[in-house]
């Protein structure tokens, strides 16, 4: 059991509240725990926003703004190119060897933003870049990645990860 | 999604769009990702090759 504090959408409505001596607190929405606080910890349940900059420690050695990756995909560039998992992408666009666009869900809120850009090599002999395609200009809905063996040659490689930091 | 969208880019080429799991359609994935007045088609995904080799030559009809 806990405390709680319900704002409440059944009956009368409004805030009800109960009380125990766990010493936990649940801060709840329509009895629905949202956020459960304790001397162990706190603990967040469902999506949160935060509108502010969001700052923690976890082992940086002091509490320091974090930022966060606002993009990213990992998809296969051989064979039935796909995509293998992805966090506010809606495609991504195979434009020909080694040239592939990744096109946001949400755009970024202007270019400066920051890829990182990583491949998989296709054998113990071959070797991969990947890079913001040189002729390209970054958008703010979109990227455009180019892949390259040592030649340079466009190629496409067995895995392409991207995130997207800003 | 067993889809793709299917264009000619702008340097001779065709484009091929790979919906992600996002919560749109395969329409809405289109009309969001395909440049402004290209048209397009949406194929099953069984009539793209998957043989890339000469993937600059692909042309689309």
């Amino acid at each position: 059991m806990a405390s709680s504090i319900n704002a409440s959408t059944s009956g009368a409505g409004g805030v009800i509240t109960t009380a125990d001596n766990t010493g936990i607190l649940n801060i709840q929405s329509a009895a629905s725990t949202v956020l459960a606080i304790a001397s162990s910890g706190t603990t967040v349940t469902g999506t949160g926003s935060y509108s502010g900059n969001l700052s923690f420690n976890s082992g940086y050695g002091s509490t320091a703004v974090a930022y966060g990756c606002r993009a990213w995909v990992n998809f296969n560039g051989t064979g039935t190119v796909a995509i293998r998992g992805s966090g506010n992408v809606t495609s991504i666009t195979d434009n020909g060897a080694g040239d592939y666009t990744m096109n946001f869900t949400t755009a970024m809120p202007d270019v400066n933003y920051a890829p990182a850009i990583a491949t998989q090599r296709n054998g113990v002999n071959s070797a991969v870049w990947g890079s913001v395609k040189y002729d390209s200009t970054m958008a703010t809905s979109n990227v455009r990645i180019a892949t390259v063996d040592v030649s340079p040659t466009s190629t496409d490689p067995q895995g392409v990860f991207v995130a997207i930091f800003r | 999604m067993n889809q793709r969208i299917v264009y000619q880019n702008d340097e001779g080429g065709i484009s091929i769009i790979v919906p992600a799991d996002c919560g749109l359609t395969i329409e809405e994935i289109a009309a969001k990702d395909v440049p402004t007045g290209k048209a397009y088609n949406i194929v099953d995904i069984s009539e793209i090759p998957t043989d890339r080799t000469f993937r600059g030559a692909w042309t689309w009809q």
